[in-house]
């Protein structure tokens, strides 16, 4: 008779703080065919393609599951996918799951216990979406890619994944429940799916388990050692930056500049550190060592804060349009996004009008194709999100693949369609995959997959490919934000039905370099 | 100028929503004596059912189904159609369902209710909250839906001249405001329902006179709130936006500060209020922008509006506020007088010793360390809302914040200006060791306790719930969140360094990251005896009894030379104080505080679980304690019904729980538990072959059966319910029934009277217990 259900509408608005997460997911638009790894990487042994990596005529489906219908990888030699545009690592995944898509490798031997750590079941928030994924992606890699470790290439299995899932209430004792159940499942590694408190790591570091966060919003998230924030642009610090540098750079020399930003504890520093000041420093009001400070000495902007789940925001929406500007950026969570557009929509703007940025973290093919004409020639950036578009519809041969893995793979394995949709699942599936990537690194490098070594390989990425994603840089991770481990972003528009690339990964990290941290007003 | 006014009326959209949800809230009371907090979740659910039909061609019921299997199962939705069904029928849809959950909310809860102690009532209020919103949860997703709107989406270029456009939506939501407002005065000063439903609002008695059923005018009224709060959610819900169940359902703070502008009598002056609130509200966040605007306002100006009026109101208004004058009320439960305390603190302090020694390094077992932990914690919490609410009768919804202002106001002084992995950013302040840092917390609790107590000086009851309320969340705005106070940034949590005694260390984490090390177990519970024995010492002496007077009749306590005044600041500071231990114990425990532990809401959960456990005893808060989110009770269900998914259905429970307990066993769970554990210890003491011999005979066959039907279930079930739990669970489920079953056939169940039960007992056996309140 416990219930965790009631907690805060300021504690969802904390949630919806989720201003900053970038949903990542990226793909990429280079339409090369070479296979060659990059001049300046040197490819790894282990990323040779494998022998049995022609496409298979249909995925063989695990017993009890309804056989779905074929996955079409695409051969050897046209896959077109290669380290250089997919980073390290993304020839060698394709093939292997191609290979696997053949013949599937069941996973042999004692688990590997990894936790997962996810807000479910609260009325405040609840994102069972990443879980369902998570488990879905297990599924697979038990079944089909062989568990950690394996070895597709010559059929040698690695240790099934036992996933243990720890479902949240939104509130701090039950974030340091979570952690206190899921450490004594003595686990190799935990994901954090989205944590609103951050009081979790201190357990974690303490057992030194690497924590894999997978949804980046805490200062936390960014900043503490042995965690690992994979999401795509790695939260505010690439994805607002990111914002900024696309915005001034797409939309000729514009002057005026609107930002409605997450009105959230994380989402002031996000605007007043990531967004007002390159801002600045654009204009050459604050130095920096941007090879663009300066650049732009017309530009002004108008900032105008967005409490997460305002119930009518047509005054701030008014009040933007005041400052009449030439483009609108904005960062939040999914429905705060989408509330922000119907005001602007109630307000008689078109996205043809004014362009509107949002980041990825925005993503909600639902939401934005019920939005119809409103949402058609919105630009996204941070989470390409190709993997959620139609396949028929993706042309690059990287996001293609990815997309048909996840789109039927997950399905097969029991991910609900709806859920499927969403931003937050293709995040719990990247995570896991990665997951994988670095387990089969590591035992092709001669070592044992445990929480050190996983933790190890995250740390030491650069440039790594990730399912869905932009490349994975945990390595150059800077300071202090030395959890981010992947800041490059890429850039979208929707038109109506899907994702259409607009810009390959890109990084406004410049615009703050050699800035001093700025997070609030009076800072 | 025209910008003030310009924004005055945009802010008049939101206030339309608020202006409805205050005329339903006006409604109710009139209708029936209850505030009812869940205006807003019958709204949510009427809109949420209304998009649904339209959007998926479903109708979600507003129940569950707790043991989903594959054959069996409670219908939980009607499938319409492949397609979502047209407007209307989705409308019609919507209607019905906001008729039938009014009836439900008056039938199955308000009407048992009727006689109930306010308290009572607004645990009942905040019960149907909390069902609403879990069913809501379950049935249509916790993602916020946007509904499409049924209003005009067309735009007002340059609107009065003002050089600005305007929505047509939001002017469409004003005028339907008014509109519906002048229908409803009209409707209440015209018609013979109106008439009737004044004269029982005035004088339930002397409307029985007239021949007028309260019960029948009640009903009808509450099926007119919840089918306002609906057609008002689907009519004006679109220009607030994404919905959400918690969001909606939030939105009833400010309808009460429009509801109390109308004083609960008048809808017309509701809706003025509640247009006013939103474009006051929406003026303040224009003004927020301005450099002129004090900083440290910015960020919460929008939410501090509801509570300066509400707080205005009250205070200038309270004692004119109108009282329903019900045929009977209640009282809240006894106070039982406290006896054997310290027997009872020596065996459960060796209980909790020896577990918490076992359970460290346990493996999956030591989760019960930090369990242990937070019960305890809780525990102190809710003996803060013993004295406040279960000695003094005080509503006080902000016990929570209290917590929070001494959590907080601990972590500034031991800052000095270092950072730490959670906190980047560095926070100045004297770096006072933690019994000092700790103290200086406290004493501000009771400080801002006192202040938050001066509107209880002119008011009480479910109207002092209501200032609470408005003061946690300005409170959340104005300081907790408030960066230029805490230097807090990017919602980074105030760091709380760990206590240590004699060169103990008092840490809660141990070296393997678990939180299980007996001294900190064995810390919380030095200060929760210490607790114990503070309210213990209280409810025993002169100003104990002095709180019950005023609690039982504050005039006849000022006629007997009390102070009453003076006793309900006193009690404010007390519960202020002892709530401001239990933040410091959460700093120490979590290691930094952040806002978000010290939401209003998370007052309102630990009321209903003090509720539950017995809010007028010092068993009640241990139980109400273990019961805490996060608790002992929690996890234990959790490590023993793992995959069983029953966060899913916590909610919705712990909504059921509040609304049984409040209705049925008003004393709550802890003195309703003692006779039976006494009945148990006695039979277990002198029980021989024979008795168990025939408590076998007797029961053993309902349990088996009760086993077999749980092992036949289980393959039929669609979750992962736990194949050794389900027939145990089975069995202890047919005892359960059987139970009910001896009982009903033993002459029915007779609920227990509110306040007339036979006196329980706190913290032991008292063979003659103290009657008092």
């Amino acid at each position: 008779m416990s219930s965790r259900g009631m907690r805060a509408r300021p504690a969802l608005a904390l949630l919806c703080g989720l201003a900053l997460f970038a949903a990542a997911c990226g793909g990429d638009d280079d339409e090369s065919t070479s296979t060659e790894a990059p001049a300046a990487t040197e490819a790894p042994a282990a990323t040779e393609a494998p022998e049995a990596t022609e496409a298979p005529e249909a995925t063989e489906a695990p017993e009890g599951t309804e056989a779905p219908e074929a996955t079409e990888a695409p051969a050897e030699g046209d896959s077109g996918i290669s380290d250089e545009t997919g980073g390290i690592g993304a020839e060698k995944f394709a093939a292997d799951l191609t290979a696997a898509g053949e013949s599937p490798l069941k996973a042999e031997g004692d688990p590997i216990v990894i936790g997962f750590q996810n807000p479910e079941g609260d009325p405040n928030g609840s994102f069972p979406e990443f879980s369902l994924a998570a488990e879905a992606t297990v599924e697979y890699i038990n079944n089909e890619l062989g568990g950690l470790g394996a070895d597709i290439a010559n059929g040698v299995p690695g240790r099934p994944i036992e996933l243990v899932v720890c479902k949240m209430a939104i509130s701090p004792d039950d974030s340091q429940r979570c952690a206190n159940e899921l450490l004594a499942e003595e686990p190799a590694l935990v994901f954090s799916s989205i944590n609103f408190f951050g009081n979790h790591f201190p357990t974690y570091a303490a057992a030194e388990v690497p924590v894999i966060v997978i949804t980046p919003i805490t200062v936390g998230d960014f900043t503490s050692p042995g965690v690992y924030a994979i999401g795509g642009g790695g939260g505010c610090l690439g994805v607002h930056t990111g914002l900024i540098e696309f915005a001034t750079t797409e939309f000729g020399d514009i002057e005026r500049l609107g930002i409605p930003w997450a009105n959230t504890p994380p989402g002031v520093v996000c605007y007043y550190d990531l967004e007002k000041k390159p801002v600045d420093v654009l204009n050459g009001s604050v130095p920096g060592d941007s090879a663009r400070a300066g650049s732009m000495p017309n530009l002004t902007s108008i900032g105008v804060p967005v409490a997460p789940a305002t119930p009518d925001v047509t005054p701030l929406v008014t009040e933007v349009f005041d400052f009449d500007p030439q483009v609108v950026v904005f960062s939040g969570q999914g429905a705060d996004c989408w509330n922000l557009v119907d005001g602007m929509g109630r307000l008689g703007w078109t996205p043809d009008q004014v362009p509107l940025v949002l980041s990825g973290s925005c993503l909600d093919f639902d939401a934005m194709r019920a939005a119809g004409d409103l949402a058609k020639g919105i630009y996204i950036v941070g989470a390409p999100g190709a993997v959620l578009n139609p396949i028929d519809s993706i042309e690059d041969p990287r996001d293609k693949f990815e997309a048909t893995i996840y789109q039927t793979k997950l399905i097969e394995y029991g991910l609900d369609e709806t859920e499927l949709n969403k931003g937050f699942a293709t995040q719990g599936a990247t995570g896991l995959l990665s997951l994988w990537e670095y387990a089969a690194k590591i035992v092709a490098d001669g070592g044992e997959v445990t929480g050190a070594a996983l933790g190890e390989a995250y740390a030491s990425s650069a440039g790594d490919h990730l399912f869905g994603s932009t490349p994975l840089s945990c390595s150059t991770a800077p300071a202090p934000y030395v959890a981010v481990c992947n800041s490059e972003v890429s850039a979208t528009q929707w038109d109506g039905e899907k994702l259409v690339p607009v810009r390959d990964r890109f990084s406004g990290l410049d615009l703050v370099a050699g800035t001093e941290l700025k997070p609030g007003p009076d800072a | 100028m025209s910008d003030i006014i310009f924004f005055l009326l945009a802010g008049m959209g939101l206030g339309s929503l608020y202006a409805m949800l205050g005329a339903g809230l006006v409604i109710v009371y009139r209708g029936s004596g209850v505030i009812n907090f869940a205006q807003g979740a019958f709204a949510m659910y009427g809109v949420f059912t209304f998009d649904e039909a339209r959007r998926n061609g479903y109708l979600r019921l507003p129940w569950f189904d707790f043991l989903p299997t594959y054959s069996l199962n409670v219908p939980v939705d009607i499938k319409l159609g492949d397609e979502g069904v047209s407007s209307p029928v989705a409308f019609v849809l919507a209607v019905a369902m906001a008729v039938m959950i009014g009836l439900m909310a008056h039938f199955l809860v308000f009407r048992p209710l009727r006689s109930a102690a306010p308290l009572g009532k607004v645990i009942g209020s905040l019960g149907v909250m909390l069902y609403l919103q879990g069913v809501a949860q379950n049935n249509f997703g916790g993602t916020g839906r946007q509904p499409e709107a049924i209003t005009p989406d067309g735009v007002f270029d340059n609107f009065l001249g003002l050089g600005k456009a305007y929505p047509q939506g939001t002017f469409s939501a004003i005028v339907f405001a008014i509109v519906m407002g002048l229908v409803l005065w009209g409707v209440f000063q015209f018609t013979r329902f109106g008439l009737a439903t004044r004269a029982a609002s005035s004088n339930e008695k002397g409307a029985v006179l007239l021949g007028y059923s309260p019960q029948l005018l009640a009903a009808l009224n509450w099926v007119i709130a919840s089918v306002l709060a609906t057609v008002a959610a689907i009519v004006l819900g679109p220009t607030g936006g994404s919905l959400t169940p918690v969001g909606l359902s939030a939105l009833v703070v400010a309808s009460l500060g429009a509801a109390l502008i109308g004083r609960l009598q008048s809808i017309l002056i509701t809706v003025a209020g509640g247009l006013s609130i939103g474009a006051v509200q929406s003026l303040l966040v224009f003004w927020s922008s301005d450099d002129w605007f004090p900083n440290f306002l910015r960020s919460g100006a929008r939410d501090v509006v509801p509570f300066v009026v509400i707080g205005v109101v009250l205070f200038l208004r309270g004692k004119k506020l109108p009282l329903r004058g019900t045929v009977e009320e209640k009282r809240l439960p006894l106070a039982p007088y406290p006896v054997r305390i310290k027997q009872h603190m020596v065996i459960w302090s060796a209980v909790v010793i020896v577990a918490a020694i076992l359970f460290e390094g346990a493996g999956a077992r030591s989760v019960f360390s930090l369990a242990l932990v937070t019960s305890m914690i809780a525990s102190i919490l809710m003996l803060s809302m013993v004295v406040i609410t279960g000695y003094v009768g005080q509503i006080s919804l902000a016990q929570l914040s209290f917590a929070g202002v001494s959590a907080f106001v601990m972590a500034r002084m031991m800052a000095d200006g270092s950072t730490t992995i959670s906190n980047p950013f560095p926070v100045s302040g004297p770096g006072l060791p933690w019994p000092i840092a700790a103290l200086i917390g406290v004493i501000t609790a009771i400080v801002v306790g006192i202040i938050v107590g001066l509107p209880a000086v002119r008011i009480r009851g479910v109207q002092l719930a209501v200032v609470t309320v408005a003061f946690a969340i300005s409170l959340q705005s104005l300081y907790f969140e408030n960066q230029s106070l805490t230097q807090l940034s990017a919602g980074a949590p105030a760091s709380v360094k760990p206590a240590s005694i004699f060169g103990i260390d008092l840490k809660s984490i141990g070296d393997k990251g678990l939180k299980d090390r007996p001294e900190f177990v064995i810390f919380v519970l030095v200060v929760l005896l210490g607790c114990i024995a503070l309210v213990a010492n209280l409810r025993r002496n002169g100003t104990g009894r002095r709180f019950l007077a005023v609690r039982a009749n504050e005039r006849a306590a000022a006629a007997a030379g009390i102070n009453v005044s003076r006793q309900k600041l006193l009690a404010f500071g007390i519960a202020a104080g002892i709530a401001g231990v239990g933040g410091v114990m959460l700093g120490f425990n979590q290691g930094d505080v952040s806002s978000a532990g010290f939401v209003y809401q998370a007052s309102l959960a630990y009321l209903a679980f003090a509720y539950l456990g017995g809010i007028t005893s010092i068993n009640g808060a241990v139980v109400g304690g273990l019961l805490a989110p996060a608790g002992f009770i929690t996890v234990l269900s959790g490590y023993f019904l793992r995959d069983a998914n029953i966060q899913d259905y916590t909610t919705i429970i712990g909504g059921m729980g509040m609304v049984v307990t409040a209705i049925q066993n008003p004393n709550g769970i802890a003195p309703t538990l003692q006779p039976l554990f006494q009945h148990l210890g006695r039979w277990l003491r002198t029980a021989r072959g024979a008795e168990w011999g025939a408590a076998i005979k007797r029961l053993g066959p309902v349990f088996v059966l009760g086993v077999v039907i749980g092992y036949l279930i289980w393959p039929l079930r669609v979750d992962t319910y736990s194949k050794f739990w389900m027939p145990l669970y089975g069995g202890f489920l047919a005892l359960f029934i059987r139970g009910i079953y001896k009982q009903a056939r033993a002459g029915g169940h007779a609920p227990v009277p509110h306040g007339n039960t036979p006196t329980p007992v706190s913290a032991g056996a008292a063979p003659t217990p103290v009657e008092v309140g």
